[in-house]
């Protein structure tokens, strides 16, 4: 990688692989039709409309996507993140809005890996909080955990209701 | 009935004796006419003959007094004999009848005793019964509440959760959310980082 694409970030829009792969493909559609154009003689070509997130990566990265060579080193770029960026599946009770996501995933990109991707997944059982599963663990920040935990407090609760009755 | 026989027999026997007595007597009584007649009226034969006429007339009058006397007295020993009969027979009867009917009051008495000895025994045996039941439903009834009560007890997350999420489940937006999670994910970050390490 060049010392330009270790400093290329994610945006908080490019939230799992599906966006990653979305992006790439795009580019490389994109890369193909320009490359194509350029052939033609007697043509000035123009870019064609890109998406909101293929924009965002360019724009946060200072990357000209009318540029083959930027265009080139983002879907390297973008290779590299599909084939080994880290995963991590959080399931909730509800489907999440894009704005908790993009919260969820700027935290996570911030404090624990810069290319960190995420995969959501429904889990109503949970009622409130997620389940967060790594390759190795899962993490249960669930209210379904904090009632287990807490399971002593009812049921001292309920033994002082059977003892006054 | 054996006594009436024997009474019977008497009589026969007394009568038999008395008729040979009083033909040995006529006869006795014939010869000594017979001797006296002869002595006097030795030659008529006629006469002779009626003195044996009278003297069997006599004879035979006098056994059939004999006779008739015996059976007057037969007539009134076997009435005696019968009236006695008949009172001895009410007698043994009566007292018969009356031992039997006391046994049979007393057999009476001794199996209503037994039915209520038996009824008596019953009702305990009964009572033993309805006691050891009582207790054992008593003691199921709480063990089958105390086990439903240990089940609950396991099983209170899932209830509440059940309950939780049937009541609010799609009301709880994520991002109301995000304060609960975002300090969860910052609790276990460091157990995070080094999953992923440990992934690469």
């Amino acid at each position: 990688m060049t010392s330009k694409l270790n400093t290329v970030r994610l945006p908080a829009g490019i939230i799992g692989r599906a966006d990653v792969a979305r992006t790439l493909r795009e580019l490389q559609i994109l890369d193909e039709l320009m490359a194509q154009a350029a052939l033609l003689v007697d043509t000035v070509p123009t870019l064609p409309r890109v998406s909101q997130l293929t924009r965002e990566l360019a724009d946060i990265n200072a990357f000209e996507i009318a540029l083959a060579a930027d265009r080139a080193r983002l879907i390297v770029f973008l290779e590299k993140i599909k084939k080994s960026a880290p995963v991590l599946h959080m399931s909730f009770a509800s489907e999440p809005s894009l704005e908790a996501t993009m919260t969820i995933i700027e935290w996570l990109r911030l404090e624990i890996n810069s290319y960190a991707l995420l995969q959501i997944g429904l889990q109503p059982s949970i009622v409130a909080g997620c389940m967060l599963r790594t390759a190795n663990k899962v993490f249960d920040f669930s209210m379904h955990r904090r009632l287990e935990d807490s399971k002593s407090v009812l049921r001292e609760s309920i033994g002082a209701l059977r003892t006054t009755s | 009935m054996a006594l009436i026989d024997t009474i019977l027999f008497a009589v026969l026997i007394g009568s038999i004796i008395l008729l040979v007595i009083a033909f040995v007597w006529s006869l006795f009584l014939q010869r000594s006419h017979k001797h006296t007649v002869q002595h006097t009226f030795e030659t008529d034969a006629a006469a002779q003959a009626i003195l044996q006429k009278k003297l069997h007339a006599e004879g035979r009058d006098e056994v059939q007094k004999a006779v008739n006397d015996n059976v007057a007295f037969i007539q009134q020993d076997m009435r005696r004999t019968t009236s006695e009969l008949n009172g001895y027979m009410q007698q043994e009867i009566t007292r018969t009848l009356n031992d039997e009917l006391k046994k049979y009051g007393e057999s009476s008495d001794q199996v209503n005793q037994l039915a209520l000895d038996a009824i008596a025994k019953t009702q305990a045996v009964l009572e033993a019964q309805h006691l050891q039941l009582t207790e054992q439903l008593t003691k199921q009834i709480a063990g089958e509440k105390e086990r439903l009560l240990t089940r609950f007890e396991d099983s209170m997350t899932e209830v509440v959760s059940h309950y939780v999420t049937i009541a609010i489940g799609n009301q709880i937006d994520v991002k109301d959310q995000l304060d609960f999670i975002i300090g969860e994910l910052k609790e276990n970050k460091q157990a995070i980082i080094e999953d992923l390490r440990s992934d690469i």
